[in-house]
């Protein structure tokens, strides 16, 4: 503080991640999400990791917005939205 | 789960904030996205919609850095009542190694719907980008969702098996005894199954800071774990500022998870 106190402070759990890919903790902040994610991250690319984040389909995580348009979904979307998510291949060419 | 300590720490200490990417995102996006996206609803959809309806997205990336994902919110509504049929994300992600995508690259996605829609009602589908992630790591955009900052982490993650990032370093655990340990002011509190030891440590310049250690008090090992520290002034109670501890294993190697009984420390504070 300015007159040279010190600040008092709490400290928060947000989120725990277990090896077994249980978790522990309210997960309110964004930085619990991007915990999440690097997880994923993390699993999707290290083969040899027996990390429980793995997406099922990995190399869906490695696309191309103009190659394969069904790769181009991962599946963890695909739990979190209400809708079919089968995709056509309506895609215009990419540009030399 | 918040138990207050008693302990004090000087506000010089309180420096700017560590959400780094989360600011950035906040600071750029009102400015117009490089990546513009339409979306309509079509009823005469055939390849691979047995409904023959859903939702047609057009993208186009006008942006000067190449780009490395990109998440879309897409709203389909009815014009006329206003109502929120479904919602929708549209998210693609590159590994480091591939290429990128670049200024004027144009691409289509086509959503099958399984949602019943009234034959002639107007349907419109809003689409709002919420975050993109260039190259270079930047981010544009609000970033409102959470899914979002799922994406970023995701691609953080997956570069730490390819080169060492300086998040990595931020996010990776000291192992005691090396690091600053809590020595005067010490709080001992156990949430969950971790056991946290808190307290003031002296940097070289003998600058007064908080250091945290946690131990892993389960039986299971733990891959990581997020804690926030929020400090107040002690004569008002104001709040000052927070900050957001991510402590986590970064490859992937159940040797180096916080095992049982074990101890990871952080970066003082």
């Amino acid at each position: 503080m300015p007159d040279g106190t010190l600040a008092s402070y709490t400290i928060t759990l947000d989120l725990v991640v277990f090896a077994d890919g249980s978790m522990f903790g309210p997960k309110w902040s964004s930085e619990s999400d991007e915990v999440l994610g690097m997880f994923q991250g993390i699993d999707a690319a290290n083969p040899s990791s027996k990390g429980t984040f793995r997406a099922k389909k990995p190399c869906e995580l490695n696309i191309n917005p103009l190659d394969d348009p069904v790769a181009s979904i991962p599946d963890f979307i695909l739990s979190t939205v209400p809708l079919c998510m089968l995709l056509a291949g309506n895609r215009k060419p990419h540009p030399p | 789960m918040r138990p207050k300590a008693t302990v004090f720490l000087m506000a010089m200490v309180l420096g700017p904030s560590v959400s780094l990417q989360t600011t950035a995102a906040q600071d750029d996006h009102q400015k117009s996205s490089p990546l513009s996206v339409t979306a309509q609803f079509s009823t005469v959809l055939s390849a691979g919609c047995n409904s023959g309806k859903g939702m047609v997205v057009q993208l186009h990336y006008t942006g000067a850095q190449p780009l490395r994902g990109y998440l879309v919110r897409l709203v389909l509504g009815d014009s006329l009542t206003g109502k929120v049929l479904t919602e929708q994300v549209i998210q693609e992600i590159r590994d480091l190694r591939e290429p990128m995508i670049v200024n004027g690259a144009e691409w289509t996605r086509t959503f099958c719907s399984i949602v019943k829609t009234t034959e002639g009602a107007p349907l419109t589908v809003t689409a709002k980008v919420d975050v993109l992630r260039f190259a270079d790591g930047s981010i544009w955009g609000p970033a409102s969702l959470p899914v979002s900052h799922q994406l970023i982490g995701t691609m953080d993650g997956m570069d730490f098996s390819a080169k060492t990032t300086d998040l990595e370093r931020y996010v990776s655990p000291i192992l005691p005894p090396v690091g600053p340990v809590p020595l005067e002011g010490i709080q001992f509190q156990t949430i969950g199954p971790l056991r946290f030891v808190s307290g003031v440590w002296r940097d070289e310049g003998g600058q007064q800071m908080l250091a945290v250690q946690a131990t892993n008090v389960a039986a299971t090992p733990i891959r990581g774990y997020v804690f926030t520290a929020s400090f107040f002034d002690p004569t008002t109670a104001n709040h000052i500022r927070r900050v957001t501890t991510k402590e986590l294993e970064t490859h992937g190697n159940p040797n180096d998870y916080l095992l049982p009984g074990a101890t990871w420390v952080a970066g003082a504070r």
